[in-house]
């Protein structure tokens, strides 16, 4: 089983008591991912929420005219997935391992439980989900600024 | 307060609340207008307060340099304008201007963070209603970085 302190390292799960740790740990599954192997993929149907605990993940997008693009570069403590699982949307962004890495995950409906079953648990874990995308907004907004700026030349 | 229970109860944020939330939500809020070409929040001001559009568009626009702003999104009746920065309570990364005369509810951020508190049930559901607001958005903004990524590639 996935050890707390693992856990906790990652942005998610930051606030969380060692007993709420024990709710997610028992639901958590884990698996190593060699360089460049395919994580998910754009349009694709999303199951899973991905947790990076070690080593790094590169999110991509397929730019008309262009090819593929990396848009960020994820780390340790960082966690991609969520939106379709949120939404129940196809994923909006391809992911691969950049690097070996070591990544947890929850599948659909662990998630769906953990956010349903236990109000103060699913409040923090929603938080820690909204405080991400709000700075991904920031970054993004930031981004579109810089890319706009770019284009003028 | 009847017309204000209606508008919150058809709103993204609220509409999953129970009637005595919405209640609580309306005697908190209140009514307000814009003209167009006012700005209900703006870049680089701290987050006061949210708003729920209720007539009109507002856009979001991000400075890009002394005289000019990119219009990134478009928000119609019943969206919600000035939320993230209430929720990580940092300052506002867009402004958020009438694009047409705008009647709005506003929400200081107090007063927002005070229904939210009044029971779990209510945080729980507009925290669902915020992830759902936020990830549309994002997709959008994530559609516009494509664009300029694109005219900058070619």
């Amino acid at each position: 089983m996935i050890a707390r302190d693992e856990l906790r390292r990652n942005r998610l799960f930051r606030e969380f008591s060692g007993q709420e740790l024990d709710m997610v740990r028992i639901v958590v599954d884990e698996g190593m991912y060699d360089d460049g192997r395919l994580v998910i993929k754009e349009g694709g149907p999303g199951e899973r929420l991905y947790l990076i605990a070690a080593g790094k993940c590169s999110v991509t997008t397929q730019i008309s005219g262009a090819g593929t693009e990396e848009i960020k570069l994820l780390g340790e403590g960082d966690f991609f997935g969520e939106m379709s699982l949120i939404e129940a949307a196809p994923v909006s962004a391809t992911v691969y391992a950049r690097g070996s890495c070591r990544l947890l995950w929850l599948e659909r409906k662990a998630f769906d439980r953990l956010i349903a079953e236990d109000m103060p648990v699913a409040n923090k874990l929603l938080k820690a989900i909204i405080l991400t995308f709000c700075e991904r907004a920031r970054e993004t907004t930031a981004k579109i600024e810089g890319y706009y700026k770019l284009s003028q030349f | 307060m009847e017309s204000r229970l209606k508008i919150l109860a058809e709103c993204k944020l609220f509409k999953t609340l129970p009637p005595q939330a919405l209640e609580m939500a309306a005697a908190r809020c209140e009514e307000g207008e814009a003209e167009a070409g006012e700005a209900l929040v703006v870049e680089g001001k701290p987050a006061d307060g949210l708003y729920v559009v209720v007539e009109g568009n507002v856009d979001y626009i991000k400075r890009v340099d002394e005289k000019r702003g990119l219009v990134l999104l478009r928000w119609q009746p019943g969206d919600v304008v000035g939320l993230d920065a209430v929720m990580d309570g940092k300052e506002h990364y867009v402004s958020a201007v009438a694009a047409t005369p705008v009647k709005y509810l506003r929400f200081s951020a107090e007063d927002f963070w005070a229904v939210c508190a009044a029971d779990p049930l209510y945080e729980h559901r507009v925290l669902r209603q915020t992830l759902l607001i936020q990830s549309a958005g994002l997709r959008q903004t994530t559609l516009r970085l494509r664009e300029f990524l694109a005219k900058i590639i070619k």
